[in-house]
């Protein structure tokens, strides 16, 4: 069934990201709000798998900045665009790179997504 | 008596990785890009041949329902030597030595696309097929949660230029498994080749046709060096100079060739080049004397150039050899014909071949169809005119080891007719 499916999502051989709690859409969604990652003591004792990831870089999170909203809106579109399954994988790649691919294989990718810098991906040093 | 010419163009960019620049990335780039452009290929195709079925992804099976679905195949085998099979504490099914052929009657074939996997059932021979080919399945997914085909669909043939008329005989000359340094080396049967096709041998009439000869592609391991030197221990100082004795009595043979007509060499698995594949051309550092001559053109493998507008394409071999491991068929041929038919010169790489992880092109992918495909390093000599569905032909070469058979092939541009130059030093051959 679809849902069967989609819980036993499985790419092609190449690494496979730390699990969890709450599933692929959950951590979906943490990572599109920019979240902090789960406390390692939560529900009883610490689990040896996360103990190995680094922190995510959270933007601070100021009310009242007009710009920094902006970039907190071009980051969630950036993220958007690094999950987007039509692109290909992203990891590996910058996202202007993962951009120019996905313009030059004529899937036209949103402007908006395109960044200037050498910025790599949601996924980099956390897989 | 003069040497004929034929306009030669290199079309081998695709293959140097010059400007490539290693991040750090890994395999996935490479199927995604080759699954997109199959893909689009393939959905411009699947509408002529099955018109009123809807194409979906693997996410989108109902079951049931009949439909088109086009993914990369992966075929799961057992006997696959996998680098973890060391660790392994238990006994397991696979043999401790290595067997040449990884086949096994249980393997099972699986689609992928990026949304999921579906295993396979039906119509579809997991001995024909290899990881990393891309199909259309026409089918339906069945209650077991797999999906069983009913049919099949390649990409077929590309398109192909039509043959150019030449008027007069004009020949290619492709010889491979030189193994200068082997002990399966017989110098005087390279001599023997070299001044045949010079022409310091025979009578008139074998000399004219020797002044045919436009040129001559040497496919792959032109040198064997001894792997007591090869196995990462310090090699003693009176034994360094052994180490480059292969390559010097290579140039010194070569040197003869290229003083007298054009020539390509491309590296093969035993060559001083890197070993995944494209592997770039071998430097002209290790040609002094060949090197000078503006003849001497070394080419990386795999290889495609054209000669009076005719298309020619080909590898040492590698990439049929690994077809051989991972699956099954007639003869090399029919895995030559199937990658052409698949539009992919080397479809098991990266998965048990090796390749450089490209992030935005599969440089295998053979867009245009050519009229000569050549494999190097074979077991055999081998030809087929294979003609395809939109009246393509090409004329498909399995060459085999100089070093062995004594043979090589010739190529007729005229009409794509291949002969064989054999030679032999007994006289009870």
């Amino acid at each position: 069934s679809y849902e069967e499916r989609r819980r036993r999502q499985v790419l092609l051989p190449a690494a496979e990201g730390p699990l969890r709690r709450g599933g692929h859409q959950a951590h979906r969604r943490r990572l599109q709000e920019g979240g902090a990652p789960p406390p390692e003591a939560s529900g009883g004792a610490p689990d040896a798998r996360y103990a190995a990831v680094r922190p995510i870089p959270t933007p601070p999170i100021h009310h009242g900045g007009g710009a920094d909203a902006g970039r907190e809106d071009a980051e969630r579109k950036a993220r958007e665009f690094d999950m987007d399954m039509r692109y290909g994988p992203c990891l590996g790649l910058t996202r202007a790179q993962r951009w120019q691919r996905a313009a030059a294989l004529g899937l036209a990718p949103p402007p908006h997504a395109l960044c200037s810098d050498d910025q790599p991906c949601i996924w980099e040093g956390r897989v | 008596m003069e040497r004929k010419q034929a306009d030669y163009s290199n079309l081998d960019e695709r293959y140097t990785i010059q400007g490539e620049r290693y991040q750090g990335q890994q395999y996935s780039h490479i199927y995604y890009t080759r699954l997109h452009h199959m893909r689009t290929l393939l959905h411009a195709l699947v509408p002529s041949r099955k018109p009123h079925l809807p194409v979906t992804t693997v996410l989108g099976l109902e079951e049931g329902k009949d439909c088109v679905l086009v993914g990369t195949l992966y075929k799961h085998m057992k006997l696959k030597p996998s680098i973890l099979d060391e660790y392994s504490k238990e006994r397991s099914a696979i043999p401790l030595v290595k067997p040449h052929n990884f086949m096994h009657s249980d393997d099972n074939l699986i689609l992928e696309d990026e949304s999921g996997r579906v295993a396979l059932a039906g119509a579809i021979p997991p001995a024909a097929y290899v990881t990393g080919v891309v199909v259309a399945l026409h089918g339906k997914e069945t209650s077991a949660g797999n999906f069983l085909v009913e049919d099949v669909m390649e990409a077929g043939l590309p398109p192909q230029t039509v043959l150019p008329s030449i008027n007069e005989d004009k020949y290619v000359v492709f010889v491979s498994g030189l193994s200068v340094g082997s002990s399966t080396f017989n110098p005087l049967q390279f001599q023997l080749l070299i001044d045949h096709i010079t022409g310091h041998l025979g009578d008139e009439n074998e000399q004219a046709i020797a002044s045919k000869i436009v040129r001559v592609v040497v496919a792959g391991n032109s040198v064997h060096i001894a792997p007591r030197f090869l196995n990462g221990q310090t090699v003693a100082a009176k034994d360094q100079p052994r180490i480059a004795e292969p390559i010097k009595e290579l140039d010194i043979m070569l040197t003869q060739l290229v003083a007298s007509l054009p020539v390509d060499i491309m590296p093969g698995c035993n060559d001083p080049a890197n070993f995944a594949l494209p592997q770039q051309p071998l430097h002209r550092c290790l040609f002094s004397g060949a090197s000078t001559y503006n003849t001497f053109s070394s080419c990386p493998n795999p290889h495609q150039f054209d000669l009076d507008n005719v298309k020619f394409i080909g590898t040492s071999g590698q990439n049929i050899d690994d077809l051989y491991r991972n699956s099954d068929a007639k003869d090399r041929l029919e895995f030559m014909e199937r990658t052409l038919k698949w539009r992919h010169l080397a479809p098991t790489a990266p998965n048990s071949l090796g390749c450089y992880p490209y992030t935005d092109k599969d440089p295998f992918l053979v867009e245009t169809c050519p009229h000569v495909y050549f494999a190097g390093n074979q077991d055999r000599y081998e030809t087929r005119l294979l003609k395809g569905t939109e009246k393509q032909q090409v004329r498909l070469i399995s060459i085999p080891r100089f070093c062995e058979s004594g043979i090589a092939v010739m190529l007729n541009l005229r009409n794509l007719e291949c002969s064989t130059l054999s030679f032999s030093t007994s006289f009870d051959a």
